[in-house]
């Protein structure tokens, strides 16, 4: 098996080779975009170069290609782009040519809806395929987890874990994405017997099972504290830190079940605190995990009712965390101080969207179609362009390699040259 | 281009007040379902738009010695505006306006509601609207507060437009401030303001007149209102299902608010078919509008032949094999009477049930019942 893993450190001062090396982890290679999240599973992204502002149109297209519905994410070993659609009822994994669009392969399995599923924002597929060496894991609406050779898209192990394991659709699809770990690839159940579930990459079978937990959109991530690696599970009213190498739970905590509706991942604040956002009437919250006498625990430090993220992503800069906070109602782009709490500004000028942050700048994608090129500070937000380049429900957050940004909504699948106009 | 930061303080309240009041109230949105909240307004805090259709929002008591009639409504539009960040003293409410469409004030008896509308009373075809437009706020006192719930009692100063008339007024009124919860979703889903108000109005000074002197003991000198308004963060325009395509939804509510909310069957179908037009390939948009032609609850002038038109061209596209077009077809043959016709469509779409989710296969299923035993009861 080749060595290349993924590591999912939010940018932070952690991110040095000894820690790496401690987690038997590897940077993920430059030019690739293997996993929900990116490189360090935060939105952030280490390109460099991209253009200031775009033309009023947009950035310039490089290819276009058509897609079935699905939120899946895109990832990418430079050469070749993977997600997943639906097609009727199936569950399709792709894969294309990141030069020109062109399919590759797609794997189809059945994945017919169960009868107790509210499907009428979409059968998926919500969650982004992991990339890991040769290897893509899959994990479809219907909670169908797959393990695909990524140059051939041949199946190489299936589970069905709502089947095997009891785990939870959530009404309208399983929507967690897996992570990596060691050899393992770990993913959330939210079954009656087990909350959290690792596999071994190579043959699909079973490591460890967390103790039960409901179930859980935001998608599990890795992080280091106390030198010690913690993965940081969000499922249901339960904020977790578990051992990824047992399942073991490190710590737990409940909130109010008004914050059980959550969505968006957590972001990690080193070197000891995760900050939670909640749409549904929910809130932004931030916690502090300490250790003493071997035990850890979590207690809140700060809860924010204004902010509420739905499904979009939270990007850390500094001392602030930006992101898109409303659910029915309208968006508003906001900012918080990580120190207090306060709502720092809020902009209107959006829908609910998601964002990246690379070469200090925001990219922001709302779910009109719109994409924006901003520049975000604790003081302001200067939007630099905008332009519409998708249709309307485009929920997927973008995928950025070097200057290419790919995107996708239920129809197209793009690649969008964000560097420097007269650059080629 | 440095985007402007919407920041809420105390001075920038105070200062949006007297932009209110030199202002008209907004005029409605495309699908005429909610007003243009301006800028000004925006930038003061979180929008509560005015949900129409679902509460009786206005009581209107009219007691005169040999008659006593109530007027309801339910089709009021607009918004109320409650500050981003509320401090302890300040007011919950900074801004706010409403749209009431005369056509829609309702009696229960028909003649009532033509006399309503008449010109010597409210004179509907001259001033189609009843506005009201939040001036200020005063003596607010927070007398509640229970897990994010905040409950007021303050003074509501306004403008209210009648018949061309402006009328200041001044109202005591109870506001409270319902965050979302898994409770309240199970009335509606977003952030809640509810404002409930009464007074009495003298009909003098809104310019209504009696008719002539028969009405002297019929229509008394001052009336009763009772005002309460469920407002929401979610505005009533707002799209939850992504098949539909934002632009047709506008147009469908355009159509609607012209022909139910006020009443103007010939401008409404005539903005009917130019819709209908632009949708003429898009069989679930046919649907959408042959549907709520003979379905939507309020509407006084149902055009069949307009609808069955419509249900007709969404069935030939789906070559009349989708049991939710079916349906829609034979319940524009049910409305005119045509109960073979209803019973036919609706026996192809029990025959085209499979793939359709339980609770509406269940549904279709009991309208053919429905159906076959209405027609069995006729000759």
């Amino acid at each position: 098996m080749r060595a290349l893993r993924l590591a999912a450190y939010p940018s932070s001062g952690l991110r040095g080779v000894a820690a790496l090396l401690t987690l038997g982890l590897a940077s993920a290679a430059q030019g690739q975009w293997t996993q929900w999240g990116g490189p360090h599973r935060d939105f952030t992204c280490d390109s460099t170069g991209l253009a200031d502002r775009w033309p009023d149109d947009g950035p310039r297209r490089l290819w276009r290609s058509d897609i079935g519905p699905g939120h899946s994410a895109i990832v990418t070993d430079g050469d070749t782009l993977f997600t997943m659609c639906r097609r009727d009822n199936q569950d399709a994994v792709l894969a294309f040519n990141a030069a020109t669009g062109e399919p590759v392969w797609e794997t189809r399995y059945d994945a017919p809806p169960k009868e107790d599923m509210l499907l009428d924002l979409g059968a998926g597929p919500h969650s982004t395929p992991l990339l890991v060496g040769d290897r893509l894991f899959t994990l479809g609406a219907m909670a169908h987890f797959h393990a695909l050779d990524k140059k051939t898209g041949k199946i190489l192990w299936a589970h069905d874990l709502a089947a095997e394991y009891g785990a939870s659709h959530l009404g309208r699809g399983y929507g967690a994405s897996a992570i990596a770990y060691q050899d393992n690839v770990i993913i959330n159940l939210g079954g009656k017997d087990a909350g959290v579930a690792a596999f071994k990459q190579d043959t699909g079978a079973l490591v460890w099972k967390s103790e039960a937990f409901r179930g859980g959109y935001p998608s599990p991530m890795l992080v280091r504290l106390n030198d010690e690696d913690h993965l940081l599970c969000t499922l249901g009213a339960a904020r977790i830190g578990l051992d990824p190498a047992t399942g073991q739970t490190r710590w737990k905590t409940t909130v109010d079940v008004q914050l059980a509706g959550i969505m968006s991942s957590p972001v990690w604040v080193p070197p000891d605190k995760v900050l939670y956002s909640c749409a549904y009437g929910g809130a932004t919250q931030l916690f502090r995990i300490t250790q003493k006498d071997g035990a850890y625990t979590a207690e809140e430090v700060w809860l924010e009712r204004k902010m509420k993220v739905m499904h979009g992503s939270l990007v850390r800069i500094g001392d602030a965390v930006y992101g898109s906070s409303g659910d029915f109602g309208p968006a508003f782009l906001m900012a918080i101080d990580l120190n207090t709490g306060k709502i720092l500004w809020r902009e209107r000028g959006f829908a609910k969207a998601t964002l990246l942050y690379a070469d200090g700048k925001l990219i922001i994608l709302d779910e009109e179609g719109n994409l924006a090129l901003a520049t975000a500070t604790p003081t302001g937000l200067e939007v630099h362009s905008k332009a519409k380049v998708l249709e309307e429900k485009s929920w997927t957050v973008p995928t950025l390699v070097g200057t290419r940004l790919y995107l996708r909504d239920d129809h197209s699948i793009m690649a969008l040259d964000i560097g420097p106009a007269d650059k080629g | 281009m440095l985007r402007r930061i919407v920041r809420c303080t105390a001075a920038l309240l105070l200062a949006a007040l007297p932009a209110a009041r030199a202002a008209d109230v907004p005029p409605r949105t495309e699908g005429g379902q909610a007003l243009v909240v301006p800028e000004v307004h925006l930038d003061l805090g979180d929008v509560y738009h005015v949900t129409p259709g679902e509460d009786t929002q206005f009581v209107c008591t009219s007691d005169a010695p040999l008659q006593h009639v109530v007027v309801t409504c339910q089709r009021a539009v607009g918004y109320m505006v409650s500050p981003f960040d509320l401090g302890a003293n300040d007011a919950p409410l900074v801004a706010g306006a409403l749209r009431i469409p005369v056509a829609a004030l309702k009696t229960g008896v028909e003649d009532q509601d033509t006399l309503l509308q008449s010109t010597p009373l409210l004179n509907a075809a001259e001033y189609p609207e009843i506005t009201f437009l939040v001036t200020g706020v005063t003596d607010t006192k927070l007398v509640g507060e229970d897990k994010g719930r905040k409950r007021y009692t303050l003074t509501i100063a306004g403008d209210l437009g009648v018949k061309g008339k402006t009328v200041p007024l001044a109202v005591p009124a109870k506001l409270e401030l319902i965050p979302f919860t898994w409770q309240t979703m199970g009335r509606t889903v977003g952030e809640l303001l509810v404002l409930r108000t009464a007074c009495d109005l003298k009909l003098v000074d809104i310019g209504v007149e009696q008719p002539d002197r028969s009405f002297s003991e019929r229509i008394p000198e001052s009336v009763h209102i009772n005002v309460c308004l469920l407002c929401n963060t979610m505005s009533p325009e707002t799209l939850l299902d992504p098949n539909i395509k934002r632009p047709h939804h506008l147009r469908q509510l355009a159509f609607l608010t012209r022909l139910r909310d006020f009443n103007d069957p010939e401008k409404a179908y005539e903005q009917g078919r130019a819709f209908r037009k632009e949708i003429w390939d898009d069989a679930q948009a046919l649907n959408r509008l042959a549907w709520a032609v003979v379905a939507e609850p309020g509407i006084a002038t149902r055009d069949l032949l307009f609808a069955g038109g419509t249900a007709q061209r969404a069935n030939e596209l789906t070559e009349f094999k989708d049991p939710t077009l079916l349906n829609t077809l034979a319940r524009v043959c049910y409305e005119k009477a045509d109960l073979d016709g209803a019973v036919k469509w609706m026996r192809a779409a029990v025959d085209h049930l499979e793939g359709t989710p339980p609770p509406v296969a269940a549904e279709i299923r009991a309208t053919l019942e429905r159906y076959e035993a209405r027609q069995k009861q006729e000759p």
